[in-house]
Protein backbone atom coordinates (compact mmCIF):
# COMPACT_ATOMS: atom_id res chain seq x y z
CA UNK A 1 0.00 0.00 0.00
CA UNK A 2 2.45 2.15 0.74
CA UNK A 3 4.35 1.75 -3.13
CA UNK A 4 1.01 3.05 -4.43
CA UNK A 5 1.18 5.94 -2.29
CA UNK A 6 4.73 7.07 -3.31
CA UNK A 7 3.47 6.35 -6.47
CA UNK A 8 0.80 8.76 -6.67
CA UNK A 9 3.06 11.15 -5.08
CA UNK A 10 5.30 10.35 -7.36
CA UNK A 11 2.99 10.74 -10.41
CA UNK A 12 1.94 14.10 -9.26
CA UNK A 13 4.97 15.60 -8.46
CA UNK A 14 6.09 14.44 -12.27
CA UNK A 15 2.47 16.00 -13.90
CA UNK A 16 2.93 19.17 -11.82
CA UNK A 17 6.86 19.56 -12.98
CA UNK A 18 5.87 18.74 -16.55
CA UNK A 19 2.61 21.34 -16.50
CA UNK A 20 4.67 24.12 -15.11
CA UNK A 21 7.61 23.58 -17.17
CA UNK A 22 5.74 23.37 -20.36
CA UNK A 23 3.66 26.75 -19.22
CA UNK A 24 6.45 28.31 -18.10
CA UNK A 25 8.72 27.73 -21.85
CA UNK A 26 5.11 28.24 -23.81
CA UNK A 27 4.70 31.85 -22.03
CA UNK A 28 8.58 32.93 -23.06
CA UNK A 29 8.42 31.23 -26.52
CA UNK A 30 5.10 33.46 -27.05
CA UNK A 31 6.86 36.44 -25.21
CA UNK A 32 9.79 36.24 -27.54
CA UNK A 33 7.40 35.81 -30.56
CA UNK A 34 5.61 38.87 -29.77
CA UNK A 35 8.60 40.99 -28.71
CA UNK A 36 9.41 44.60 -29.93
CA UNK A 37 12.68 45.87 -31.60
CA UNK A 38 13.39 48.00 -28.75
CA UNK A 39 12.37 45.63 -26.08
CA UNK A 40 14.97 42.70 -27.30
CA UNK A 41 17.39 45.67 -27.38
CA UNK A 42 16.69 46.77 -23.70
CA UNK A 43 18.43 43.07 -23.46
CA UNK A 44 21.81 44.31 -24.35
CA UNK A 45 24.20 44.24 -21.51
CA UNK A 46 26.80 47.41 -22.07
CA UNK A 47 30.02 46.03 -23.10
CA UNK A 48 32.92 48.51 -24.28
CA UNK A 49 32.98 48.07 -27.93
CA UNK A 50 36.06 49.75 -28.65
CA UNK A 51 38.13 47.35 -26.36
CA UNK A 52 36.45 44.45 -27.98
CA UNK A 53 37.29 45.49 -31.29
CA UNK A 54 40.79 46.09 -30.11
CA UNK A 55 41.25 42.76 -28.90
CA UNK A 56 39.86 40.96 -31.84
CA UNK A 57 41.66 42.85 -34.49
CA UNK A 58 44.62 41.87 -32.83
CA UNK A 59 43.70 38.44 -34.01
CA UNK A 60 42.03 39.08 -37.37
CA UNK A 61 41.08 41.64 -39.69
CA UNK A 62 37.63 43.19 -39.82
CA UNK A 63 36.50 40.43 -42.58
CA UNK A 64 37.64 37.78 -40.74
CA UNK A 65 40.81 36.92 -41.83
CA UNK A 66 43.90 36.11 -40.17
CA UNK A 67 45.61 39.61 -39.10
CA UNK A 68 48.15 40.67 -41.49
CA UNK A 69 51.65 40.36 -39.79
CA UNK A 70 50.82 37.03 -38.08
CA UNK A 71 51.28 36.79 -34.25
CA UNK A 72 48.87 38.45 -32.23
CA UNK A 73 50.84 41.53 -30.50
CA UNK A 74 48.53 42.17 -27.17
CA UNK A 75 50.07 40.80 -24.30
CA UNK A 76 47.88 38.37 -21.87
CA UNK A 77 47.37 41.32 -19.22
CA UNK A 78 46.29 43.62 -21.19
CA UNK A 79 43.80 41.35 -22.87
CA UNK A 80 42.31 40.72 -19.44
CA UNK A 81 42.05 44.55 -18.44
CA UNK A 82 40.69 44.92 -22.13
CA UNK A 83 37.59 42.55 -21.83
CA UNK A 84 37.12 42.99 -18.11
CA UNK A 85 38.28 39.33 -16.99
CA UNK A 86 35.63 37.03 -16.81
CA UNK A 87 32.87 38.65 -15.79
CA UNK A 88 33.25 40.71 -19.05
CA UNK A 89 33.75 37.61 -21.05
CA UNK A 90 30.15 36.13 -19.38
CA UNK A 91 28.43 39.40 -20.47
CA UNK A 92 29.18 38.88 -23.96
CA UNK A 93 28.27 35.45 -23.79
CA UNK A 94 24.93 36.97 -22.49
CA UNK A 95 25.11 39.48 -25.21
CA UNK A 96 24.98 36.54 -27.98
CA UNK A 97 21.77 35.30 -26.85
CA UNK A 98 20.43 39.10 -27.46
CA UNK A 99 22.02 39.10 -30.54
CA UNK A 100 20.19 35.56 -31.55
CA UNK A 101 17.19 36.87 -30.65
CA UNK A 102 17.91 40.13 -32.93
CA UNK A 103 18.68 37.93 -35.82
CA UNK A 104 15.42 35.49 -35.31
CA UNK A 105 13.67 39.09 -35.59
CA UNK A 106 14.86 39.24 -39.13
CA UNK A 107 13.85 35.94 -39.33
CA UNK A 108 10.19 37.31 -39.01
CA UNK A 109 10.64 39.63 -41.87
CA UNK A 110 12.68 37.12 -44.14
CA UNK A 111 12.16 33.35 -43.05
CA UNK A 112 15.20 32.83 -45.91
CA UNK A 113 17.45 34.58 -43.29
CA UNK A 114 17.39 31.34 -41.24
CA UNK A 115 20.66 30.42 -42.38
CA UNK A 116 22.40 33.38 -40.67
CA UNK A 117 20.29 33.12 -37.66
CA UNK A 118 21.66 29.64 -37.45
CA UNK A 119 25.18 30.60 -38.35
CA UNK A 120 24.73 33.35 -35.36
CA UNK A 121 23.06 30.84 -32.58
CA UNK A 122 26.36 28.37 -33.43
CA UNK A 123 28.63 31.19 -33.25
CA UNK A 124 26.93 31.96 -29.83
CA UNK A 125 27.34 28.47 -28.48
CA UNK A 126 30.90 28.83 -29.45
CA UNK A 127 31.55 31.61 -27.59
CA UNK A 128 29.57 29.67 -24.87
CA UNK A 129 31.92 26.82 -25.20
CA UNK A 130 35.26 29.15 -25.05
CA UNK A 131 33.68 30.83 -21.21
CA UNK A 132 32.98 26.92 -20.35
CA UNK A 133 36.67 26.13 -21.07
CA UNK A 134 37.52 29.54 -19.03
CA UNK A 135 35.26 28.73 -15.59
CA UNK A 136 36.74 24.81 -15.38
CA UNK A 137 40.08 26.68 -15.54
CA UNK A 138 39.01 29.10 -12.71
CA UNK A 139 38.24 26.17 -11.10
CA UNK A 140 41.96 24.58 -11.22
CA UNK A 141 43.51 27.86 -10.64
CA UNK A 142 44.66 27.89 -14.57
CA UNK A 143 42.40 30.73 -14.95
CA UNK A 144 45.42 33.95 -16.17
CA UNK A 145 47.15 31.23 -18.02
CA UNK A 146 43.91 30.18 -20.38
CA UNK A 147 42.37 33.30 -20.03
CA UNK A 148 44.17 35.15 -23.38
CA UNK A 149 43.91 32.25 -25.53
CA UNK A 150 40.09 31.60 -24.74
CA UNK A 151 39.03 34.97 -24.41
CA UNK A 152 40.28 36.63 -27.36
CA UNK A 153 38.82 34.30 -29.74
CA UNK A 154 35.78 34.53 -28.16
CA UNK A 155 35.64 38.30 -28.38
CA UNK A 156 37.19 38.16 -31.74
CA UNK A 157 34.28 35.74 -32.98
CA UNK A 158 31.98 38.26 -31.30
CA UNK A 159 32.97 40.72 -33.07
CA UNK A 160 32.53 38.86 -36.00
CA UNK A 161 28.99 38.18 -35.10
CA UNK A 162 28.19 42.03 -34.59
CA UNK A 163 29.46 43.20 -38.04
CA UNK A 164 27.69 40.07 -39.39
CA UNK A 165 24.27 41.20 -38.03
CA UNK A 166 24.99 45.37 -39.15
CA UNK A 167 25.65 43.86 -42.58
CA UNK A 168 22.50 41.79 -42.22
CA UNK A 169 20.39 45.14 -41.22
CA UNK A 170 22.11 47.24 -43.88
CA UNK A 171 20.99 44.35 -46.11
CA UNK A 172 17.14 43.98 -44.90
CA UNK A 173 16.50 48.34 -44.54
CA UNK A 174 14.90 47.96 -41.77
CA UNK A 175 14.30 51.15 -40.32
CA UNK A 176 16.00 50.59 -37.31
CA UNK A 177 19.71 50.31 -38.41
CA UNK A 178 21.62 53.27 -36.09
CA UNK A 179 19.27 52.10 -32.85
CA UNK A 180 21.31 48.24 -34.28
CA UNK A 181 24.93 50.40 -34.57
CA UNK A 182 24.18 52.48 -31.58
CA UNK A 183 23.74 49.38 -28.98
CA UNK A 184 26.73 47.14 -30.32
CA UNK B 1 -20.10 -4.12 -22.66
CA UNK B 2 -22.70 -1.68 -22.42
CA UNK B 3 -22.41 1.54 -23.82
CA UNK B 4 -23.96 4.73 -21.91
CA UNK B 5 -25.46 7.69 -23.65
CA UNK B 6 -22.14 9.43 -22.77
CA UNK B 7 -20.51 6.79 -23.48
CA UNK B 8 -21.97 7.59 -27.16
CA UNK B 9 -21.87 11.25 -27.07
CA UNK B 10 -18.46 11.28 -26.25
CA UNK B 11 -17.63 8.42 -29.59
CA UNK B 12 -19.58 10.44 -32.19
CA UNK B 13 -18.03 13.90 -30.54
CA UNK B 14 -14.42 12.60 -30.90
CA UNK B 15 -15.21 10.83 -34.86
CA UNK B 16 -16.27 14.34 -35.75
CA UNK B 17 -13.49 15.58 -34.12
CA UNK B 18 -10.69 13.95 -35.96
CA UNK B 19 -12.66 13.60 -39.13
CA UNK B 20 -13.22 17.42 -39.75
CA UNK B 21 -9.33 17.74 -38.81
CA UNK B 22 -8.52 15.25 -41.30
CA UNK B 23 -11.17 17.09 -43.95
CA UNK B 24 -9.01 20.44 -42.70
CA UNK B 25 -5.30 18.86 -42.97
CA UNK B 26 -6.01 17.85 -46.49
CA UNK B 27 -8.52 20.75 -47.90
CA UNK B 28 -5.68 23.00 -46.78
CA UNK B 29 -2.58 21.21 -47.80
CA UNK B 30 -1.27 20.66 -44.31
CA UNK B 31 -1.29 17.25 -45.32
CA UNK B 32 1.98 17.65 -47.36
CA UNK B 33 4.10 19.34 -44.60
CA UNK B 34 2.43 17.16 -42.03
CA UNK B 35 2.23 13.80 -43.31
CA UNK B 36 2.96 11.39 -40.38
CA UNK B 37 0.46 13.82 -37.89
CA UNK B 38 -2.36 13.26 -40.96
CA UNK B 39 -1.53 9.98 -41.34
CA UNK B 40 -2.46 9.86 -37.16
CA UNK B 41 -5.11 11.54 -37.55
CA UNK B 42 -6.95 9.20 -40.44
CA UNK B 43 -5.77 6.14 -38.35
CA UNK B 44 -7.61 7.38 -35.66
CA UNK B 45 -10.75 7.44 -37.69
CA UNK B 46 -10.45 4.30 -39.37
CA UNK B 47 -9.78 3.23 -35.62
CA UNK B 48 -13.10 4.72 -34.21
CA UNK B 49 -14.95 3.09 -37.47
CA UNK B 50 -13.40 -0.32 -37.10
CA UNK B 51 -13.99 -0.04 -33.25
CA UNK B 52 -17.93 0.27 -33.80
CA UNK B 53 -18.10 -2.49 -36.16
CA UNK B 54 -16.00 -5.23 -33.49
CA UNK B 55 -18.21 -3.60 -30.46
CA UNK B 56 -21.23 -4.14 -32.39
CA UNK B 57 -20.65 -7.61 -34.35
CA UNK B 58 -17.89 -8.64 -32.21
CA UNK B 59 -17.26 -10.36 -28.72
CA UNK B 60 -15.87 -8.58 -25.89
CA UNK B 61 -12.63 -10.36 -25.98
CA UNK B 62 -12.18 -9.22 -29.70
CA UNK B 63 -13.12 -5.91 -29.10
CA UNK B 64 -10.27 -5.74 -25.88
CA UNK B 65 -7.56 -7.47 -28.57
CA UNK B 66 -8.34 -4.91 -31.68
CA UNK B 67 -8.47 -2.19 -29.05
CA UNK B 68 -5.31 -2.65 -27.47
CA UNK B 69 -3.34 -3.75 -30.79
CA UNK B 70 -4.68 -0.48 -32.46
CA UNK B 71 -3.27 1.29 -29.23
CA UNK B 72 0.03 0.11 -29.80
CA UNK B 73 -0.13 1.55 -33.34
CA UNK B 74 -1.41 5.13 -32.08
CA UNK B 75 1.61 4.98 -29.50
CA UNK B 76 4.13 4.28 -32.22
CA UNK B 77 2.28 7.19 -34.84
CA UNK B 78 2.55 9.39 -31.58
CA UNK B 79 6.48 8.97 -31.61
CA UNK B 80 6.86 9.77 -35.15
CA UNK B 81 4.80 12.69 -35.18
CA UNK B 82 6.87 13.68 -32.42
CA UNK B 83 10.08 13.16 -35.24
CA UNK B 84 8.13 14.61 -37.17
CA UNK B 85 7.70 18.11 -35.82
CA UNK B 86 11.37 17.79 -33.71
CA UNK B 87 12.81 17.48 -37.60
CA UNK B 88 10.93 20.14 -38.63
CA UNK B 89 12.14 22.64 -36.08
CA UNK B 90 15.85 21.38 -34.85
CA UNK B 91 16.53 20.62 -38.95
CA UNK B 92 16.69 24.49 -39.79
CA UNK B 93 18.88 23.99 -42.68
CA UNK B 94 18.10 20.70 -43.63
CA UNK B 95 20.10 18.73 -41.51
CA UNK B 96 19.81 18.18 -37.39
CA UNK B 97 21.62 21.27 -36.05
CA UNK B 98 24.75 20.72 -34.11
CA UNK B 99 24.77 19.81 -30.88
CA UNK B 100 20.91 19.29 -30.64
CA UNK B 101 20.66 15.71 -31.57
CA UNK B 102 23.01 14.56 -28.95
CA UNK B 103 20.67 16.55 -26.75
CA UNK B 104 17.75 15.06 -28.19
CA UNK B 105 19.09 11.45 -28.01
CA UNK B 106 19.58 11.89 -24.09
CA UNK B 107 16.27 13.48 -23.54
CA UNK B 108 14.55 10.45 -25.01
CA UNK B 109 16.96 8.07 -23.09
CA UNK B 110 16.19 10.45 -19.77
CA UNK B 111 12.39 10.32 -20.46
CA UNK B 112 12.66 6.49 -21.35
CA UNK B 113 14.25 5.52 -18.09
CA UNK B 114 11.84 8.08 -15.98
CA UNK B 115 8.86 5.93 -17.73
CA UNK B 116 10.26 2.89 -17.10
CA UNK B 117 11.07 3.46 -13.41
CA UNK B 118 7.18 4.60 -12.79
CA UNK B 119 5.93 1.52 -14.79
CA UNK B 120 7.81 -0.39 -12.67
CA UNK B 121 6.53 1.64 -9.15
CA UNK B 122 2.88 1.38 -10.29
CA UNK B 123 0.71 -2.28 -9.36
CA UNK B 124 -1.90 -1.92 -11.04
CA UNK B 125 -5.07 -2.71 -9.47
CA UNK B 126 -5.81 -5.26 -12.26
CA UNK B 127 -6.20 -8.97 -11.73
CA UNK B 128 -5.33 -10.35 -14.94
CA UNK B 129 -1.69 -10.27 -16.51
CA UNK B 130 -2.85 -8.77 -19.66
CA UNK B 131 -4.66 -6.13 -17.59
CA UNK B 132 -1.56 -5.44 -15.77
CA UNK B 133 0.38 -5.63 -18.64
CA UNK B 134 -2.00 -2.93 -20.79
CA UNK B 135 -2.29 -0.90 -18.00
CA UNK B 136 0.98 -0.51 -17.36
CA UNK B 137 2.19 0.05 -20.95
CA UNK B 138 -0.56 1.99 -21.22
CA UNK B 139 0.76 4.61 -18.35
CA UNK B 140 4.83 4.43 -19.17
CA UNK B 141 3.87 5.30 -23.01
CA UNK B 142 1.85 8.22 -21.94
CA UNK B 143 4.47 9.52 -19.42
CA UNK B 144 7.10 9.37 -22.32
CA UNK B 145 5.22 11.25 -24.48
CA UNK B 146 4.33 13.53 -21.86
CA UNK B 147 7.90 14.09 -21.01
CA UNK B 148 8.87 14.46 -24.67
CA UNK B 149 6.64 16.63 -25.72
CA UNK B 150 7.55 18.68 -22.78
CA UNK B 151 11.59 18.30 -23.23
CA UNK B 152 10.93 19.23 -26.85
CA UNK B 153 9.33 22.48 -26.13
CA UNK B 154 11.95 23.34 -23.49
CA UNK B 155 14.62 22.28 -25.89
CA UNK B 156 13.38 24.98 -29.04
CA UNK B 157 13.00 27.74 -26.28
CA UNK B 158 16.72 27.30 -24.73
CA UNK B 159 18.53 26.36 -28.39
CA UNK B 160 16.65 29.53 -30.15
CA UNK B 161 15.18 27.38 -32.35
CA UNK B 162 11.73 28.46 -32.46
CA UNK B 163 8.57 26.09 -32.97
CA UNK B 164 6.76 27.79 -36.17
CA UNK B 165 2.59 28.48 -35.57
CA UNK B 166 1.47 25.37 -37.19
CA UNK B 167 4.24 23.29 -35.54
CA UNK B 168 3.66 24.97 -32.11
CA UNK B 169 0.04 24.24 -32.18
CA UNK B 170 0.39 20.52 -32.76
CA UNK B 171 2.83 20.03 -29.99
CA UNK B 172 0.66 21.88 -27.52
CA UNK B 173 -2.64 19.99 -29.01
CA UNK B 174 -0.37 16.73 -28.35
CA UNK B 175 1.06 17.65 -25.06
CA UNK B 176 -1.73 18.76 -23.22
CA UNK B 177 -3.86 15.45 -23.20
CA UNK B 178 -0.29 13.45 -22.68
CA UNK B 179 0.23 15.09 -19.77
CA UNK B 180 -3.21 15.04 -18.55
CA UNK B 181 -3.21 11.61 -19.76
CA UNK B 182 -0.43 10.68 -17.16
CA UNK B 183 -2.39 11.55 -14.34
CA UNK B 184 -5.90 9.88 -15.28
CA UNK B 185 -3.91 6.80 -16.02
CA UNK B 186 -1.96 6.66 -12.91
CA UNK B 187 -5.13 7.50 -10.60
CA UNK B 188 -7.10 4.20 -13.01
CA UNK B 189 -3.74 1.67 -12.43
CA UNK B 190 -3.89 2.64 -8.65
CA UNK B 191 -7.85 2.46 -8.04
CA UNK B 192 -8.23 0.06 -11.10
CA UNK B 193 -12.18 -1.66 -10.93
CA UNK B 194 -12.21 -1.52 -7.22
CA UNK B 195 -14.03 1.64 -6.73
CA UNK B 196 -16.53 0.42 -9.52
CA UNK B 197 -16.72 0.54 -12.99
CA UNK B 198 -17.73 4.28 -12.62
CA UNK B 199 -14.99 5.85 -11.51
CA UNK B 200 -12.41 4.04 -14.18
CA UNK B 201 -15.57 4.98 -16.90
CA UNK B 202 -15.36 9.05 -15.01
CA UNK B 203 -11.62 8.94 -16.10
CA UNK B 204 -12.12 7.91 -19.41
CA UNK B 205 -14.98 10.49 -19.96
CA UNK B 206 -12.59 13.17 -18.70
CA UNK B 207 -9.68 12.05 -20.91
CA UNK B 208 -11.99 11.68 -23.84
CA UNK B 209 -13.45 15.56 -23.21
CA UNK B 210 -9.51 17.28 -22.73
CA UNK B 211 -8.73 14.90 -25.86
CA UNK B 212 -12.18 16.28 -28.01
CA UNK B 213 -11.20 20.39 -26.83
CA UNK B 214 -8.21 19.90 -28.21
CA UNK B 215 -9.43 18.51 -31.10
CA UNK B 216 -11.51 21.66 -31.29
CA UNK B 217 -8.32 23.84 -30.58
CA UNK B 218 -6.31 22.29 -33.56
CA UNK B 219 -9.48 22.59 -35.88
CA UNK B 220 -9.55 26.32 -35.09
CA UNK B 221 -5.39 26.60 -35.20
CA UNK B 222 -4.78 24.66 -38.77
CA UNK B 223 -7.95 26.04 -40.43
CA UNK B 224 -5.82 28.97 -40.08
CA UNK B 225 -3.38 30.22 -42.54
CA UNK B 226 0.32 30.84 -40.98
CA UNK B 227 1.48 34.54 -41.07
CA UNK B 228 2.87 35.23 -45.06
CA UNK B 229 6.52 35.57 -45.30
CA UNK B 230 8.31 38.15 -47.41
CA UNK B 231 10.20 36.99 -50.06
CA UNK B 232 13.62 36.80 -49.87
CA UNK B 233 15.31 39.04 -52.56
CA UNK B 234 18.47 37.80 -54.72
CA UNK B 235 20.45 40.21 -53.72
CA UNK B 236 20.12 39.80 -50.34
CA UNK B 237 20.31 36.23 -50.88
CA UNK B 238 23.90 36.58 -52.52
CA UNK B 239 25.18 38.69 -49.40
CA UNK B 240 24.23 36.17 -46.65
CA UNK B 241 26.20 33.22 -48.86
CA UNK B 242 29.05 35.50 -49.40
CA UNK B 243 28.70 36.44 -45.31
CA UNK B 244 28.54 32.65 -44.23
CA UNK B 245 31.12 31.86 -46.25
CA UNK B 246 33.46 34.81 -44.27
CA UNK B 247 32.12 33.61 -41.31
CA UNK B 248 33.11 30.08 -42.03
CA UNK B 249 36.55 30.95 -43.00
CA UNK B 250 36.75 33.04 -39.85
CA UNK B 251 35.53 30.49 -37.42
CA UNK B 252 38.40 27.89 -38.98
CA UNK B 253 40.80 29.92 -38.07
CA UNK B 254 39.92 30.96 -34.45
CA UNK B 255 39.19 27.59 -33.26
CA UNK B 256 41.85 26.00 -31.57
CA UNK B 257 43.83 23.26 -33.08
CA UNK B 258 42.63 19.60 -33.25
CA UNK B 259 39.19 20.84 -32.34
CA UNK B 260 36.35 19.18 -34.75
CA UNK B 261 34.47 21.53 -36.67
Amino acid sequence: MTRQYIFLLVVAILVAALASTALYYLLRARRASKSTWAGILARLAPVDNRNIAIVALDLIDEEGNPRIGGIPELEPGAIWDLLGGLNGLQTLGANCDVLIDLAAYVQLWYPEALVVAEQLRLNAREIKWHIERLQGASQTGNLKSSFPDYAQRAAATYYLMTRRLLDLYASTELPTLTDLQAAL
Amino acid sequence: MHMTALDIFFWVAGFLDYSILLVILIAKHRARRFPIFTSMIAFIVCRSIGLYFVHRYGSDHAYSYTYWTLAIVDVALQLLVLYEVASKTFCPGGQWAPGIRRTFLWMIAASVAVAASLAWLCEPAKRTLLGTIALRGNFSTSVLIGELFVGMIVLSVTTGLPLRSHVARIVQGLGVPAIVGILIEALQSYFGHSRGADFYQSMSHIQIGINTATQIFLIVTLAREAPEPRALPLQLHRQLLHLNDRSSLALNYLRPRGRAQ
